[in-house]
């Protein structure tokens, strides 16, 4: 029986023959070509698409950014380039090509090079395992949900190259920042994804979205309320995670200027520009895959509808979920960051993590059904105490804040 | 004030020191003492700790070079300085002028900075300008001018236009001075092994909205000290004074707070109207009192929105850039101008307020205190992450900010419950109904409520001025002050100014009156001696203390800025705070540098 790759490649072979004596290019060099040159080719190819399709993405999200924020401080954003502005992303990205590549004289000069290229290409490696439709996933691989963890950690090594090299203190300090803040908010995040694969038993990320596609009922974040929880933990430790406000502290312009990119002009900061809105992106788009049903329609009579509008439809709310965030709320300090992380997202998700593994045993163990017989599912109990749970939380959140003294 | 019409300060004094109170006298109100320099430590102790006179406030210490003064001062006699302290005593509500002398020969003076902390940048702004050492003074450097400077700027042999450092000056060499800028700690021997980082924040810097430069040691995040460095906007304001006309300086204050011009043109000519003692129009002073506060409320939207863009909130700064922007029509409409207005003169204001002004104040406050206000509090006030970042960070307490010359609402923050324009009323500030807010802990979240409310109190004078804005011109009648119309100068009547119909061509009485208060040699006549004159600005308090001799131009004009005491005590506020904190401390005392350095 031959390799299923040997089959593909031979098909490749032949549409690649056939296209040549299509096109007239003379000679059958596709024939000829090894196995390992037809599948580096094909790579290659689909590589360059999918980053063409991606790197598309920020550019749509930075002219979202402008028009969202120009809306919530009565603005109108950008209007000149083009129809409604549509192509100042376009404009801002040809200036920065055409700008003077300038590399401070006392900086590392290979590493402050080479560093927008790693945030780059971190950030957007993790594209190859989100499923955007039902057939498609460039990278189906049974470890996806790892590959997400793993590569998209590659980013604060770029961002610490990057304010290492510059040998500028406001670099440096956005990168130990950086660093310290992404490397503790990966756990919360970390253990919220590990709920999921808790109660599914799967790292597939195409597989978790067919486990959801039911309708919302069948979304993991309303499976129980410690997803629920969980699913709110990943988002706010995604947006700390791409140093969004309120944790924008790498790059708080108002203490370090710029944080790690200080010194980085033209193209070099349009990479990381890009790599951050590329992450914005790709963490919602995670966000939505794991919790909200990926490209799964929430009810099943608008299963019609494409798979690509309900993964983009929800990944955007998200994004924009962000942005409002963005434009709204002031930025926390550092030891108040470091303190919602290690002393309130971490207790929350280990406690997440018991109850969904107390959750998920009692359904294998089909104690949960004998229980539901004499009372009522552990599910149901889990919902109808859920509220209360939510009320207190959200006492304390507010605790603090409610007297507005007026000095007179 | 006892029988011999000599208050109870005076006396006391005098029966401490006998004969070392070389002269006591009153001039326009107030009461000044000349105490000899070697009696001027014990003397100023004695006026801050006695229990009855309690002058626990030093308003401001400044000198001046007495050495081209065409009068003899009394008790100053063969001194070349007179270094000046203005003393306010917050418990009796009064104000003293203390002046020493001090020689050309030996230009020392004790320092006073171990009994004010505001003594501390005053001195050397003093040792700057003039080069008068102060004898124990904890850090005694130059501060406005850079450390390689070698004259002396205010004193009368320094020429206006310089002593070519313009054409002498080399960037690479000042650049290096300033950034290597000495400071005063001494690091000790380990400084190379030192697990510390030193950040220069500023002068170029986002948060420092403007030129301030401020050193931080770093221990991490930790602050474990912060030294400021001044002087990057210096322009010589005080300087340039001694060689403009009256009238001619108020646009030089519109450079100082440039977020409130009108304060400053206000406090300006208060002082010189003082010192003529003149009494403007009622009109006139109700405008002026209405702009103020208009101007208090741009200031404070100005404040309000880099705040909170400092501390990460950026919607709130558009949203009162906004308001600020409708602040600045009115403007426009009174004085043509936006930014450097000049609108008040010496004797009434440049032209009357336009028929829209009214409707457009009224619209204003509505606007603003029933929309904008509440919208912008709502993005604040009750937010968890604004109230976790101001709360208990730049703590100063009460005697501290008393101390150190704190004004305005950062006093006020601390809960002091002080306003010149209640304790010491101005332009019929007594007519208004208004209150003044105190804080309670001291801390950027009380000057920020604080900062609130008097928001909400401007609105509340404007809406009384508006209500009770009485009829008549809006400048004395005495063509010795005032500007002439210019339908009184020039022969064609032009539509822009009030048409007088008596006056089609202009007349010859008109022409002469323009020459007169115009023209070099004549000016606006104010008559020989000095005047300290303290208003409320945005800040806190502006005041300026004027020396006349007499002549068409000031012998010495000086600025009691609010910001220099304010931002004096930034490294207090900072003690023990992280680097985020810096931007909010910084933020929270509103500092201008225009005022600043002036």
């Amino acid at each position: 029986m031959k390799h299923p790759i040997e089959t593909a490649a031979e098909q490749i072979r032949a549409t690649a023959a056939e296209a040549t004596e299509t096109l007239n290019l003379g000679g059958a060099w596709p024939a000829g070509l090894p196995l390992e040159t037809v599948i580096l080719l094909t790579l290659v190819v689909i590589a360059v698409i999918a980053v063409t399709v991606v790197a598309g993405i920020p550019i749509v999200l930075v002219l979202m950014e402008r028009k969202v924020s120009a809306y919530f401080q009565n603005r109108l954003g950008p209007t000149r380039v083009g129809p409604w502005g549509l192509l100042v992303t376009l404009a801002d990205g040809i200036k920065l090509l055409f700008k003077e590549d300038m590399v401070p004289p006392s900086s590392d000069r290979k590493l402050f090079r080479l560093a927008p290229y790693v945030v780059f290409a971190a950030s957007f490696a993790v594209v190859a395992v989100i499923p955007p439709f039902q057939s498609t996933v460039i990278g189906n691989m049974d470890l996806g949900l790892f590959l997400y963890l793993a590569i998209s950690s590659l980013i604060v090594l770029g961002i610490i190259m990057a304010g290492w090299a510059s040998n500028s203190k406001y670099s440096l300090f956005g990168a130990l920042r950086a660093a310290a803040q992404i490397v503790s908010y990966e756990i919360p995040l970390g253990l919220a994804v590990l709920m999921i694969v808790m109660a599914t038993g799967t790292l597939n990320m195409q597989h978790l979205v067919m486990d959801q596609a039911d309708g919302i009922h069948a979304w993991y974040m309303f499976r129980h309320p410690f997803l629920f929880i969980g699913a709110f933990i990943y988002f706010l430790s995604a947006v700390a995670e791409v140093n969004r406000t309120p944790f924008d502290l790498p790059e708080a312009e108002s203490e370090i200027v710029a944080g790690y990119h200080t010194e980085y002009s033209g193209i070099r900061f349009a990479y990381f520009f890009l790599a951050e809105y590329a992450n914005a992106f790709i963490v919602s788009a995670i966000c939505a895959t794991l919790f909200m049903g990926g490209w799964a329609a929430p009810f099943p009579f608008l299963s019609g509808v494409p798979g690509v509008v309900w993964f983009l439809g929800k990944t955007m709310f998200l994004v924009f979920i962000m942005m409002w965030l963005r434009w709204t709320l002031p930025r926390v300090r550092v030891d108040q960051l470091m303190s919602l992380c290690w002393k309130y997202f971490l207790p929350i998700s280990f406690v997440n993590i018991l109850g969904a593994g107390v959750l998920a045993l009692l359904e294998r163990e089909e104690i949960g059904a004998q229980l539901g017989g004499m009372f009522l599912s552990a599910e149901a109990v889990s919902w109808i105490a859920f509220p209360f749970v939510l009320a207190l939380l959200g006492w304390f959140a507010r605790w603090g804040t409610e007297p507005v003294r007026r000095p007179s | 004030m006892s029988a011999n019409g000599k208050p109870q300060t005076i006396e006391k004094l005098v029966d401490a020191f006998g004969g070392a109170v070389l002269h006591t006298g009153e001039a326009l109100g107030e009461w000044s003492a000349v105490v000899a320099l070697d009696s001027i430590h014990a003397a100023l102790q004695f006026l801050a700790s006695d229990s009855e006179l309690a002058y626990e406030h030093l308003s401001d210490l400044t000198a001046v070079d007495l050495s081209q003064l065409n009068r003899a001062e009394p008790g100053l006699d063969g001194a070349r300085y007179a270094v000046v302290y203005h003393l306010y005593s917050p418990q009796n509500e009064t104000r003293l002028r203390v002046k020493t002398p001090v020689t050309d020969e030996n230009p020392t003076a004790p320092t006073v900075s171990d009994i004010w902390a505001a003594a501390g940048w005053a001195e050397r702004e003093v040792y700057d300008m003039f080069g008068i050492a102060f004898e124990n003074h904890p850090d005694l450097r130059r501060i406005l001018m850079p450390d390689n400077f070698t004259s002396h700027p205010l004193r009368k042999d320094y020429p206006t236009k310089g002593l070519g450092e313009r054409a002498a000056f080399n960037f690479e060499t000042s650049a290096s001075n300033l950034v290597g800028k000495s400071d005063s700690t001494d690091r000790g021997e380990d400084a190379i092994e030192s697990e510390t980082m030193v950040l220069n924040i500023g002068p170029q810097h986002p948060a420092t909205h403007g030129t301030l430069h401020l050193e931080v040691e770093l221990d991490g995040e930790r602050i474990v000290r912060a030294t400021p460095h001044l002087g990057y906007l210096h322009t010589g304001f005080e300087k340039l004074a001694e060689a403009m006309h009256w009238n001619q300086w108020i646009v030089v204050t519109d450079r100082m707070n440039y977020l409130s011009p009108l304060s400053n043109n206000f406090g300006y000519v208060l002082a010189v109207e003082k010192l003529i003692g003149v009494e403007i129009p009622k009109r006139a002073q109700y405008i002026r009192v209405a702009l103020a506060e208009l101007a208090r409320i741009a200031d404070y939207m100005v404040w309000l929105g880099t705040h909170a863009l400092d501390i990460g909130a950026f919607t709130a700064f558009l949203y009162a850039f906004q308001q600020r922007e409708k602040a600045y029509e009115i403007f426009e409409a009174c004085a043509g101008a936006r930014l450097t207005i000049s609108y008040t003169r010496v004797g009434g204001l440049f032209y009357d307020a336009p028929e829209s002004f009214e409707p457009m104040m009224r619209a204003f406050v509505k606007e603003f205190t029933d929309e904008a206000l509440p919208e912008i509090e709502k993005l604040l006030s009750r937010n968890r992450i604004w109230i976790d970042r101001t709360q208990g960070v730049g703590v100063i307490s009460a005697e501290e900010a008393v101390s150190y010359g704190l004004t305005g609402p950062c006093l006020r923050g601390s809960g002091v419950r002080r306003d010149l324009r209640k304790t010491e009323p101005y332009s019929s500030y007594e007519e208004f109904e208004f209150d003044v807010p105190v804080g309670a802990s001291g801390d950027t979240y009380d000057r920020y409520l604080v900062r609130l409310e008097e928001l909400r109190q401007s609105c509340r004078i404007i809406t009384q001025a508006l209500d009770n804005m009485p009829d008549g011109p809006v400048n004395v009648e005495d063509h010795k002050l005032r500007f002439a119309d210019k339908s009184h100068v020039y022969k064609t009547p032009d539509h822009t100014h009030p048409y007088d119909p008596t006056q089609p061509y202009g007349s010859i009485e008109g022409l002469i009156h323009h020459f007169k208060v115009n023209m070099d040699g004549h000016g606006v006549p104010v008559p020989a001696g000095e005047a300290y004159c303290a208003t409320e600005s945005p800040n806190g308090e502006l005041g300026f203390y004027i020396v006349s001799d007499g002549s068409g131009t000031p012998y010495r004009v000086r600025v009691r800025p609010p910001s220099f005491y304010n931002y004096q005590s930034l490294p207090r506020l900072l003690e023990g705070h992280m680097m985020s904190d810096v931007v909010t401390a910084l933020g929270s005392l509103n500092v201008i540098a225009g005022e600043l350095d002036r």
